[in-house]
């Protein structure tokens, strides 16, 4: 009885607490779903979706819109092609004055009859051919600059940059994240609305002053491609590349394989030969075609 | 005590008015809609339709709730007698029951104080009826017509407990018996009467047995109601069901544990209507600090504490049953949605607060007054009446903002009654984004409230038929039918429009823009602070946050041009989720999405989970209401991830038909006021289209359970193809291609229920591409014929 007193006697003591906590406290309480509240938020289906191939003859027409003077590439339009890359901020590409590091990491492999020349440690201009770059750790960052803008690659990425006849191609072999980027503000994208983009690994982005035609789309030079997306009033593509064709078919690596010194070489090999099985895996085989 | 209680009801009656005189003001709103329209039926042919809540569900809207209420009806329809169809009728009504109360809760604390100190008593009964008739929560009883069922209730109940305190210990309780038969036929929680009734006995020092003996007819009168009810409703339980019901028990834990409603009890602002930080807060929280101290000082130094302290201790008893029988909707919001809950729960606390507060002394006790309780007495008597009238200037605001709200609720159906006499004979009209709450009242919460406001004697004609809303039924969704709002507009056959708060109009949905380079541009804008929770629901200031800190990573997501509702593109973002640090239970843990808005208006909100790993987000931004209402031209977003180790990773623009298939009605459907297509026949036609979908081989549509229960969408679509007895009533499964018609027969459906139907995509082995069909909501017959 004494206890249930006591007991009895103390509960003013915890009301007199609710008040001073009322007094005091400035809480914050979580959005909930109350009773004449909105219901929660319909969010659809999150699993990663990898979409089963597309040859591209298969494509569906009337989704997309060409605007201007532009060859019908209904056959060739495919918006996974976007997943290859993404717009930032042009103060991400990496400025010239900043780069810095050894340059031990860093390697140019050239196919014959390729001018490019040499600005600092960490720039070159490519003036003609197609080159390999390839950056590995302790060098940070290499720059290539070319008629339509500077593309940049970053530590662990592998790119192959190639200037034909007024058309551009980088092609990212192995290069996550940002990597592989491009700051097409010259030329036929000079103004303000420059794109700056990061180009993913398997993906490669195309420029020309010219309107992309379906050669230049599709170029036979061995290595197979799918789901192509055209931009910039045609001036810009892009599309995704079998890493493993290009493995086979590129002449700038076929140079590599077939280099004396193998070390460093054997290493960008290697790093493109598991990002090709990787890609193989996560986007399958199946759509890739060679132009014959 | 006639002099005195006379006294007091004017006082009252003043307090009254001085605090919800502005209610009378106010208009028709939420479920109002529906017993108006029904009122104006009975009185105008069909009388039997009053009766038919002696044998049937409250209101006959079995999607929305069971509820057995037929005397609260009989209240209403005296008032339509009276006044008709005009509001201040109905409020005056509630003000007056409210009065009624206060008086009841002077005399019950007249009876206990007077046992308590054993001499005569005004001053502290007058301030307890005060706290009780001025709190602001009692905002939402008192000018909500339909909370009359807690007016009402309350009435009954108080009777009783006043019969049960002069009946004492031997006195005749018989006075109940229809108290308590009324009470209960107009609110169940009346069911708690008897026990009550027991407990109050067994204080008055009787045997458990001798209690028991004498409420037995109290019993008796509740087992009756509950088998009446029980035939009347077809459930033994009742109450909300459906989705309402579903939503309301997904969140049953977090609003016991979590304090929010504890605390509106405390500050009981409507601060979605007007700021906290306010002069009346800053009061409050003084006068809460002089309760606290008032409350200990008064247990050390008061002579009385342990007489007052086992009575107090019978009051939180009454809490504790009173709470019990309402723990399914226990909750009140940031703008006091809810607050009715409480209204007969503060008569306990009104009395147990003053108890605690001021000190009591027996008459003839022979010990002299302490001299703390000199000083304590006027003290708490003065803290008190500060008390009542902080609470009378919270009120006025809390009531002025049913009555703005009301007055939106009349200019939308102005609007719709003038576009309706506009309209070419044939033509419907389509309106959406009607809102779910006006500052912070409830409104359309349910587009099922539409039918009444364009019915008489709210209008001079039906126009019920001739509109329909896409809100989402019974409940209202953050997004339109993208899909079904395009095909009406190809149909022509229907004007699309929405209501714009802020311009207090309704204006047409945009026009789909085209986006030539579809690419989105993604900056990463570094660490933040948090928003806090009550903030959270602000587009501009999640948008405009620039406090530093460590809390959140944000992104800025740049469109390459706005998107519009039922455009081809939808926001796809990848997010990953590195590393996840415990949160605050009271932070929100969803990713979300907000741009620049000069409105008030809420933002996406992404659930992520905290599991480790790529989270794929799909969002219609077009799609949804806010987005609308906000001008849908904004090209910068900004994505607020809730922990630290998430980042976004890529965001682009994917054209919706690569992810959501389409179902759409054939053949000019009819729709009722609600948005669902009324199918007379047993079948529906449809159309279907997955073709966009890589990949698909076959179709599915998902037929769900009656009673539409919207909040299913939490199931995956996943769960109902593979248990369609469990999850959903039924799957139709489509071989014949990925687009064309399809006749759905409906005969397993519940005439004049609600069902919803889902259509996806599968793959050779069953599995689901992409994402569902947005719903489309079926109904066999008519609303206005329901039957089972």
């Amino acid at each position: 009885m004494k206890t249930k007193r006591f007991a009895l006697d103390k509960i003013p003591f915890f009301i007199a607490g609710l008040f001073f906590l009322a007094a005091f406290l400035n809480p914050e309480f979580p959005v909930l779903a109350f009773p004449y509240g909105p219901p929660p938020t319909m969010v659809t289906p999150t699993t990663p979706f990898t979409p089963p191939v597309v040859v591209p003859t298969d494509v569906q027409s009337g989704i997309f819109n060409f605007q201007g003077n532009v060859p019908n590439f209904l056959n060739l339009s495919s918006p996974v092609a976007l997943n290859g890359v993404q717009l930032v901020d042009d103060n991400s590409f990496p400025q010239t004055s900043e780069l810095k590091g050894p340059t031990t990491g860093i390697s140019i492999r050239q196919t014959e009859g390729t001018t490019y020349e040499k600005i600092g440690d960490y720039v070159v201009k490519l003036v003609k051919g197609e080159i390999l770059v390839s950056v590995k750790r302790p060098s940070e960052t290499a720059i290539v600059e070319t008629p339509f803008g500077n593309i940049s690659i970053s530590a662990n990425g592998d790119a192959i940059i190639k200037l034909v006849d007024g058309t551009l191609r980088v092609m990212n072999l192995d290069g996550q994240g940002q990597s592989i980027k491009a700051q097409l503000d010259k030329g036929p994208f000079a103004g303000p609305a420059d794109p700056t983009l990061t180009i993913a690994p398997g993906y490669e982005v195309v420029a020309s002053e010219k309107t992309l035609s379906r050669s230049l789309l599709r170029p036979r030079d061995g290595i197979a491609r799918r789901h192509f997306k055209v931009l910039e009033n045609a001036h810009l593509a892009i599309s995704e590349f079998s890493l493993e064709s290009a493995l086979n078919a590129s002449d700038v690596i076929a140079d590599l394989r077939q280099a004396k010194d193998g070390v460093k070489e054997r290493r960008i090999l290697g790093d493109m030969s598991k990002m090709a099985a990787v890609l193989n895996h996560m986007n399958g085989t199946q759509g890739f075609t060679v132009e014959e | 005590m006639l002099p005195k209680t006379l006294l007091a009801a004017a006082m009252l009656l003043f307090a009254i008015f001085l605090a919800y005189g502005e209610a009378l003001k106010a208009y028709f709103t939420c479920d109002d809609l529906w017993h108006m329209a029904k009122l104006h039926q009975a009185f105008n042919g069909s009388p039997g339709i009053i009766l038919e809540s002696f044998y049937g569900p409250w209101a006959d809207r079995k999607s929305a709730y069971l509820f057995y209420r037929p005397f609260t009806e009989l209240t209403l329809a005296l008032d339509y007698a009276i006044c008709k169809g005009d509001a201040s009728g109905f409020h005056l009504a509630n003000l007056l029951y409210h009065w009624l109360n206060g008086i009841l809760v002077f005399v019950i604390a007249i009876l206990l104080f007077e046992r308590l100190t054993k001499e005569k008593q005004f001053l502290i009964p007058l301030l307890i009826a005060l706290l009780f008739v001025l709190h602001p929560a009692n905002a939402e009883p008192v000018v909500w017509i339909l909370s009359r069922a807690d007016l009402v209730s309350t009435l009954f109940y108080l009777s009783t407990i006043v019969i049960t305190l002069k009946a004492g210990r031997d006195g005749s309780l018989k006075g109940t018996y229809p108290l308590l038969v009324l009470g209960l036929l107009s609110k169940e929680s009346c069911a708690t009467i008897p026990l009550l009734i027991l407990l109050l006995q067994w204080a008055q020092r009787s045997s458990i047995r001798e209690s028991f003996s004498r409420t037995k007819f109290h019993w008796l009168i509740l087992i009756v109601y509950l088998s009446v009810r029980a035939l009347a409703l077809q459930s033994f339980t009742g109450g909300y069901i459906g989705s309402i019901g579903q939503m309301l028990n997904q969140s049953f834990l977090e609003r016991l544990f979590i304090p929010l409603s504890l605390w509106k009890m405390f500050h009981p602002s409507n601060t979605e209507y007007f700021a906290p930080g306010n002069a009346d807060e800053l009061l409050l929280r003084i006068l809460y600090l002089a309760t606290g101290l008032l409350i200990i000082l008064n247990q050390l130094y008061s002579a009385s504490a342990g007489r007052r302290n086992s009575l107090f201790l019978l009051c939180l008893i009454t809490l504790t049953l009173l709470f019990s029988i309402n723990l399914q909707v226990w909750s009140i919001t940031d703008g006091m949605a809810g607050s009715r809950i409480a209204y007969l729960l503060f008569v306990p606390v009104a009395i147990g607060l003053v108890l605690l507060m001021v000190p009591t002394r027996e008459a003839g006790e022979k010990q002299k007054r302490r001299a703390a309780e000199k000083f304590l007495y006027p003290f708490s008597v003065v803290v008190l009446f500060a008390l009542c009238l902080v609470y009378t200037r919270i009120a006025t605001e809390n009531t002025a903002a049913w009555v703005k709200a009301g007055d939106e609720i009349r200019a939308i159906k102005e609007s719709i009654v003038e576009k309706c006499q506009d309209l070419p004979s044939g033509k419907s009209i389509c309106v959406n984004n009607l809102p779910a709450h006006i500052e912070g009242t409830i409104a359309f919460f349910s587009s099922d409230y539409l039918e009444g406001l364009l019915q008489p004697p709210l209008t001079k004609e039906d126009y019920s038929k001739r509109a329909f809303s896409l809100d989402g039924c019974p409940l209202q969704l953050p997004v339109l039918n993208a899909d079904l709002i395009a095909f009406l507009k190809k149909e022509d056959r229907t004007e699309i429009v929405y209501w714009n708060g802020q311009k207090k109009r309704f204006l047409p949905v945009p026009e789909v823009k085209p986006i030539e380079n579809p690419i989105v541009k993604v900056k990463e804008l570094g660490f933040f602070k948090k928003i806090r929770g009550d903030e959270v629901k602000n587009l501009s200031t999640l948008f405009e946050n620039t406090s530093p800190g460590k809390d959140m990573r944000s992104y800025l997501v740049t469109l390459p041009a706005p998107l519009t509702i039922s455009g081809p593109w939808l926001l796809e973002m990848l997010i990953e989720t590195e590393t996840v640090e415990p949160l605050p239970f009271f932070q929100d843990k969803s990713a979300v999405l907000s741009w620049s808005s000069h409105r008030k208006l809420p933002p996406v909100f992404l659930a992520l989970g905290k599991n480790r790993g790529e989270k794929l987000l799909r969002v219609a931004l077009g799609d949804y209401k806010s987005w609308i209402e906000s001008g849908s031209d904004a090209v910068n977003l900004r994505l607020d991830l809730p922990y630290q180790g998430q980042l976004l990773k890529t965001a682009h623009l994917v054209p919706t038909r690569t992810f959501r298939p389409v179902l759409l009605p054939l053949n000019s459907p009819r729709f009722s006021s609600n948005g669902l297509i009324e199918s007379e026949g047993g079948a529906i036609e449809l159309s279907y289209d997955a073709t966009g979908i890589e990949g698909a081989e076959r179709t599915a549509i998902e037929l769900s359970y009656p009673y539409c229960q919207f909040e299913v969408f939490k199931e995956d679509l996943d769960k109902n193809l593979k248990n369609p007895g469990k999850h959903a009533l039924k799957v139709f499964n489509i071989s014949k291609g990925l687009k064309g018609d399809y006749r759905l027969d409906l005969s397993d459906t519940t005439a004049g229920a609600y069902h919803y139907l889902r259509l996806c995509a599968l793959d050779r082995n069953g599995n689901i591409l992409g994402t569902e069909s947005y719903p489309l909501g079926v109904l066999r017959g008519s609303c206005n014929k329901r039957s089972e």
